[in-house]
């Protein structure tokens, strides 16, 4: 199955390009997989010093990779004992549990089970995780893992990828003799914001880890985009706006970050998300300013953000963003895009930060005018909204 | 004898016999030992098709013979088949509490209720709105020895007498459900137990309400004959056995109210594409796109899945994979009513050989 994405970190040294993979489901545990995972698993993998990954990208050009990049066989077929991953799974779920209660969390797993499988299952079990199987990926808790393998001179690696519904954690432990897994990277977390902490126990007989590797790094779930079907606006205003748009009027709808189609703030001050905020109550507005046709945040947009986040509890709260262009603009992108772009950018910043997508609302206001108070004009409006107690 | 004649005769003295009881044995804490760990060899046989995954107690599974696992297993699909069918029962979202089985039927019971896609959650003791408990009476009657089953989750249960002949095992009663108030809905596949064989036997099939006896059940008989008799390995596996129920249920629903759109207005529709027309794994892309629709659902909501566009009007896998798109709005939390599966819509010619990606157009209305 072949998938195509695009990665901003890339794409910001060397423009957008598209790179087309052909990994084997079975490196995903036998279903579905995360690309943009992959290729970082892939750049560790193989090595790549940033000038290889500079020439084997630029040969591509902007189309595609033609090579079919397989990811190495996973160590465990070269080594002579099991690996104790039994352990592994341990450390992972003591992290999970953390996160998704267990007493309200039903867990989605395959109904064919390998061994890792087992030990996660078995894990899952002890703390009480309610456990479904399923035969294909049902389920908003779905349970899904990767292994893959690294060598590093003559030291073997195999980084766990496990992602649980929007959860996903990933960490990194080197083989040692008799198959036994010692950590060597810090555990990565995306889609959660909750601090959790690392057993630090688990792996003590084998030797002392460093701090470095002893803590939790807030990262973002990243998704090939063009796997994510448009999810279409059909109201009525959307409808009698093809009229205003014919007439060279700003656009009525356009898609925000998560490919929704959203409508435009400039013609109403009804947010396209109202009723998923109805019943919630504003916590704080923010405005984070936006350079004249840019969409560069800068280092003041990015501290904002995260100001905004040490008030932000996602057990409760959702988060608006609406991004604003109002006003003549030079950029190619026209208001629109600078409007949706904005949005898009800090949203972004959110989620690389551990917020899962479904807890931001991002939409746009955009028009060649000034809307007056009710927007900036180049900026992004950020609200924190909180659900009422019941 | 008919087994129907005893079926009858049992249903008159089942209240005056002496009955032996198996009780539940206090549960024991869970752990890690206990659970998910690999079948350990205990017998030359295979016991894992018996062994579930949550609670497990292989040592029980391991002693019992060939002949009552296969006969417990027929009879768990019987019970569980019809728990799936119960709206407040979906499998697809609710989770169910058990405790570590000590008998032979609570593995297998378990194992049932894992087949059947129910969520479980092992407690130490009877934690939870939805715990399980279950049992097993053994009756001897003037009809003859008959053992009678029951599950029960919170409010709801099932329970129906078994007579044992030198074929097999048979329901001797009709399946008494109470709890809920669409037992009619439910429809039994009795026809799994023919598979036994038998000698010209005849035994009664249907559903009764232990809720309100003047609702009138709907009795047939089912025969059981030589020719009938199905090689093991043939007979009907209990995974197909709930799916046929899963299925006949989510019809049911479809077909129980049929929607008045007048009221309504379109508010945001997605195309989902599924890779193949065999696969039933959505991907995370379009389960992204079903969490964020699912973000946006109101009570009184409804969402429309439009799964087969076939000219001919009928597609099977359409219709499966429609159910698969429901049974994901309705892990989310989305009630299974507010999904409805749309009929086809006669669009376009597809051929059986045709393998490109497949659509699933998902439609979310809303009250005007």
């Amino acid at each position: 199955m072949n998938h195509c994405f695009f990665r901003d970190s890339v794409s910001s040294v060397l423009g957008r390009v598209c790179v087309r993979l052909a990994v084997s489901r079975n490196d995903f545990g036998g279903l579905g997989y995360r690309p943009m995972s992959v290729i970082k698993s892939l750049v560790r993998t193989t090595r790549f010093t940033g000038l290889s990954l500079l020439l084997v990208l630029a040969a591509c050009g902007t189309t595609e990779i033609q090579p079919t990049i397989v990811v190495d066989a996973p160590v465990t077929e070269k080594v002579s004992q099991p690996l104790r991953e039994d352990l592994v799974a341990k450390d992972l779920i003591y992290v999970l549990r953390q996160l998704a209660h267990p007493a309200t969390t039903t867990v989605q797993v395959p109904t064919e089970q390998d061994t890792f499988l087992k030990f996660l299952l078995s894990e899952l079990i002890v703390e009480g995780y309610g456990i479904q199987q399923v035969q294909a990926d049902q389920g908003a808790n779905f349970l899904q893992y990767r292994r893959e393998a690294d060598a590093v001179g003559n030291v073997l690696e195999n980084t766990y990828t496990l992602t649980v519904g929007d959860i996903e954690l990933q960490r990194s432990y080197e083989i040692r003799k008799g198959g036994s897994l010692f950590p060597v990277s810090a555990m990565t977390l995306a889609g959660s914001r909750i601090a959790a902490k690392i057993d630090r126990s688990l792996f003590k007989h084998l030797g002392q880890t460093t701090v470095a590797v002893d803590n939790i790094k807030y990262t973002s779930v990243e998704e090939a985009d063009d796997s994510i079907p448009t999810i279409s606006l059909i109201t009525s205003d959307v409808v009698s706006g093809v009229t205003e748009r014919a007439i060279g009027a700003p656009s009525v709808q356009a898609l925000n970050s998560g490919k929704l189609e959203v409508g435009n703030l400039f013609f109403g001050d009804a947010s396209n998300f109202a009723s998923v905020l109805d019943g919630r109550e504003r916590q704080s507005r923010d405005i984070v300013p936006f350079g004249d046709d840019q969409l560069r945040m800068g280092n003041l947009g990015k501290r904002m953000v995260l100001v905004i986040l040490n008030e932000f509890d996602e057990r409760t709260d959702l988060i608006s963003v609406v991004g604003c262009s109002n006003g003549p603009t030079m950029s190619e992108l026209g208001n629109e895009g600078l409007a949706l772009g904005r949005a898009a950018r800090v949203t972004e910043e959110f989620m690389s930060h551990g917020v899962a997508r479904d807890r931001i609302l991002d939409e746009g206001c955009w028009a060649p005018q000034s809307v007056g108070d009710r927007f900036p004009s180049r900026g992004v409006v950020v609200e924190v909204w909180r659900r009422e107690a019941p | 004898m008919s087994l129907i004649k005893a079926t009858v005769t049992a249903m008159l003295a089942s209240t005056m016999v002496a009955c032996v009881i198996t009780t539940i044995p206090e549960e024991p804490v869970a752990s890690a030992e206990a659970v998910a760990q690999p079948p350990k060899v205990l017998s030359n046989r295979d016991i894992t098709p018996y062994v579930p995954i949550v609670g497990a107690n292989e040592e029980v599974v391991a002693e019992a013979s060939l002949e009552e696992l296969r006969q417990l297993q027929l009879i768990t699909s019987n019970l569980v088949s019809a728990l799936v069918q119960i709206p407040e029962l979906q499998p697809s979202v609710v989770t169910l509490q058990v405790s570590q089985a000590q008998t032979t039927y609570g593995n297998t019971l378990i194992r049932a209720l894992e087949n059947a896609g129910f969520g479980l959650q092992l407690v130490s003791a009877d934690q939870g709105k939805n715990y399980v408990s279950y049992g097993k009476r053994f009756s001897e009657t003037d009809a003859g020895p008959i053992t009678d089953y029951e599950i029960a989750i919170g409010q709801l249960s099932v329970r129906r007498e078994y007579i044992t002949t030198d074929s097999g095992i048979f329901p001797s009663s009709l399946m008494a459900v109470s709890g809920t108030q669409q037992v009619t809905d439910i429809v039994l596949n009795d026809a799994i137990f023919r598979e036994q064989g038998g000698s010209g036997d005849t035994f009664i099939s249907g559903v009764q309400s232990e809720d309100d006896a003047n609702l009138r059940p709907v009795i047939s008989e089912v025969d059981v004959n030589e020719f009938d008799a199905t090689p093991q390995a043939k007979r009907t596996s209990q995974t197909t056995i709930f799916d046929e129920a899963k299925k006949r249920f989510f019809e049911t629903e479809s077909q129980r109210a049929p929607m008045d759109f007048s009221a309504y207005q379109r508010s945001r529709r997605a195309v989902l594409i599924f890779d193949n027309n065999k696969t039933m794994i959505m991907g995370s892309g379009n389960k992204q796109a079903v969490r964020m629709m699912v973000r946006e659902y109101l009570p009184g909501d409804i969402f429309v899945v439009t799964a087969c566009t076939d000219a001919d009007g009928q597609n099977e896998g359409a219709r499966v994979r429609g159910i698969r798109v429901e049974q994901e709005f309705a892990s989310h939390g989305v009630p299974v009513d507010a999904v409805a599966l749309a009929e086809c819509i006669r669009a376009s010619y597809r051929h059986e050989s045709d393998n490109s990606e497949v659509p699933v157009e998902v439609v979310h209305y809303r009250i005007r």
